[in-house]
């Protein structure tokens, strides 16, 4: 027996699922933007030219992109953030229905890449281009995505607005990926949930089996007790510096991640075995059902 | 500590010695060779039937070439993109064999195709009375034999080295596929066929035991120094021998200096 799989993608009302690449409109940007190194910067930027018709014009393209001064250069003598915009230039030439990003920042310097994306975004947005952003860098995708979606085992397991994903993840999947504290937790009354020994305050709670979710940068750490709604009694366990800011692992009765800045971390002497009180607002704690 | 290697200079002295060795190899030979031309035999290369062979060798070697490229591209194109799947490989071999077999077994097996009682032998003597062995064509039949691999690995080796990703991006660019051969496959191999045809116009030149058993007549360079070889002196033969090898080494230097600008 024969079975037939029916693929359909859709982009702008067709299906471009049995369509010829050439003939999807998806712009692509791969992870070494693919630059034809034999062609000058002007060849490479109107190679599409030859078989779309774009919307914007070649001159206002290469505006847009500050690219007049190196039209007649070739790839390889360029910065890569230049090879950056003279990929996203060659592509937009095209006007694609939808543009694709593969990794495109893997060798760009570390402290180029937020301006970089950046500049795309403002790009992308000016002129409304839809686009696909596929990184493994959470951070970088914070920067350019307004949707996030999480891929694993070539599934969409995830998908929410960034500004959303930022402060409520809506499943564990999601929390995960932002370093969330993920406490499992019992309802005692109408706002309060124990953990292990210890009784946290939230909002108002639905459910009786739940999960808490605290951002490590929303707690604070104290020598003394605050009086804020959570304040927890707990023990320094670890600390890590990752350059920016420590990660304090603490054992309150169950494990906890605060993180800190290096005045603050300083300002508490932190070594291993101190005790510090840790608290948090009620309204910081997220809270999704335990299933 | 104890360790079985050599320093670092016994290693570089002792592979410069065996480089040396290997120079005076090729060198050697080759520089008595030219010591033949003297007085006595320096007029060698005014007789006719020597020029005539030269200028064979010269001429039918590079159209060799130029039809190598022609072939031998679109075929290396095809390799290099897996065209022929599980076969590709098989593929491959085969056309490698023509490096691998004596050249005297290749023509051969060349005369049964090309000669009068072979496939296409009989059928041009009976379409157009035409005889292909002993001419000019069957030459370069016997040339185009032992040398097109050369062409055929050059191309699809700088087609295979080609980033697969500027494939790519030119298809979602909207380039078909001709486009893409045009634009980015042949101008990124352009100096690697343009190697390939060096070797191959090199290999083309210096075939002897094909073009023999295929083409006594018209002479080709290789085959007069035989034939001089055998009919007049030794001294006569080298002479011929030590023109060609300094016509060879000007056409090789001249193309590789071509090639590096």
């Amino acid at each position: 027996m024969w079975f037939r799989a029916y693929h359909i993608s859709i982009l702008k009302n067709t299906n471009i699922a049995y369509k010829k690449p050439q003939e999807r409109k998806i712009g692509y940007i791969g992870s070494n933007l693919g630059l034809f190194p034999h062609l000058s910067i002007l060849e490479n930027v109107s190679y599409g030219l030859k078989f779309n018709k774009g919307r914007l014009k070649l001159e206002e393209i290469i505006d847009i992109f500050n690219l007049k001064d190196f039209l007649k250069r070739k790839p390889h003598q360029l910065s890569s953030g230049q090879k950056q915009r003279v990929a996203l230039a060659r592509t937009l030439c095209t006007d694609p229905g939808i543009i694709l990003f593969d990794e495109p920042t893997s060798d760009i310097s570390y402290l180029e890449k937020p301006l970089l994306l950046k500049e795309i975004k403002a790009i992308l947005k000016k002129f409304n281009y839809a686009s696909l952003f596929v990184t493994h860098d959470i951070t970088e995708a914070i920067y350019v995505a307004d949707y996030i979606g999480i891929m694993s085992d070539g599934y969409l397991k995830y998908i929410q607005s960034s500004s959303e994903f930022l402060i409520s993840p809506y499943d564990m999947y999601g929390a995960e990926f932002l370093d969330f504290n993920i406490l499992k937790a019992k309802r005692t009354s109408i706002d309060k949930v124990s953990i292990q020994d210890q009784i946290i305050t939230t909002d108002n709670l639905e459910f009786d089996k739940v999960l808490c979710l605290i951002r490590p940068d929303v707690i604070i750490l104290t020598r003394q007790k605050t009086n804020l709604e959570n304040c927890l009694p707990c023990e320094v366990m670890d600390y890590s510096f990752n350059g920016h800011v420590y990660s304090v692992y603490l054992n309150c009765g169950f494990k906890l991640k605060a993180s800190l800045t290096k005045y603050y971390f300083d300002e508490l002497n932190i070594k291993i075995g101190t005790n510090v009180y840790a608290s948090f607002s009620r309204t910081s704690v997220r809270i999704l059902p335990d299933q | 500590m104890k360790h079985n290697y050599l320093s670092d200079k016994a290693l570089k002295v002792s592979f410069l010695i065996i480089s040396f060795l290997v120079i005076f190899f090729i060198i050697a030979p080759l520089a008595r060779l030219v010591l033949f031309i003297n007085l006595k035999t320096v007029s060698v290369i005014e007789q006719s039937s020597v020029l005539e062979a030269i200028f064979n060798s010269l001429s039918l070697s590079f159209i060799c070439g130029l039809i190598s490229i022609i072939v031998g591209v679109p075929f290396a194109y095809l390799l290099s993109k897996n065209f022929f799947k599980r076969f590709n490989k098989f593929v491959e071999t085969i056309s490698d064999i023509p490096i691998s077999i004596p050249h005297t077994v290749a023509g051969i097996a060349l005369l049964f195709i090309y000669g009068k009682e072979g496939i296409i032998g009989s059928l041009s003597y009976k379409l157009f009375k035409f005889q292909i062995t002993g001419t000019r064509i069957a030459i370069t039949i016997a040339m185009l034999f032992v040398s097109l691999p050369y062409m055929v690995n050059a191309a699809k080796e700088s087609f295979k080295s080609i980033d697969k990703e500027l494939e790519k991006t030119a298809k979602m660019l909207g380039a078909s596929e001709f486009n893409i051969f045009r634009d980015i496959y042949l101008p990124l191999s352009k100096s690697a066929i343009y190697s390939g045809f060096i070797l191959v116009w090199a290999r083309a030149i210096s075939e002897f035991g094909a073009v023999v058993m295929l083409a006594y007549y018209p002479m080709t360079a290789p085959v007069k120094i035989y034939n001089a070889f055998n009919e007049m002196n030794l001294e006569t033969s080298a002479a011929i021998a030590a023109y060609l090898l300094l016509i060879c080494i000007g056409f090789f230097l001249t193309l590789r200096f071509l090639i590096k600008r």
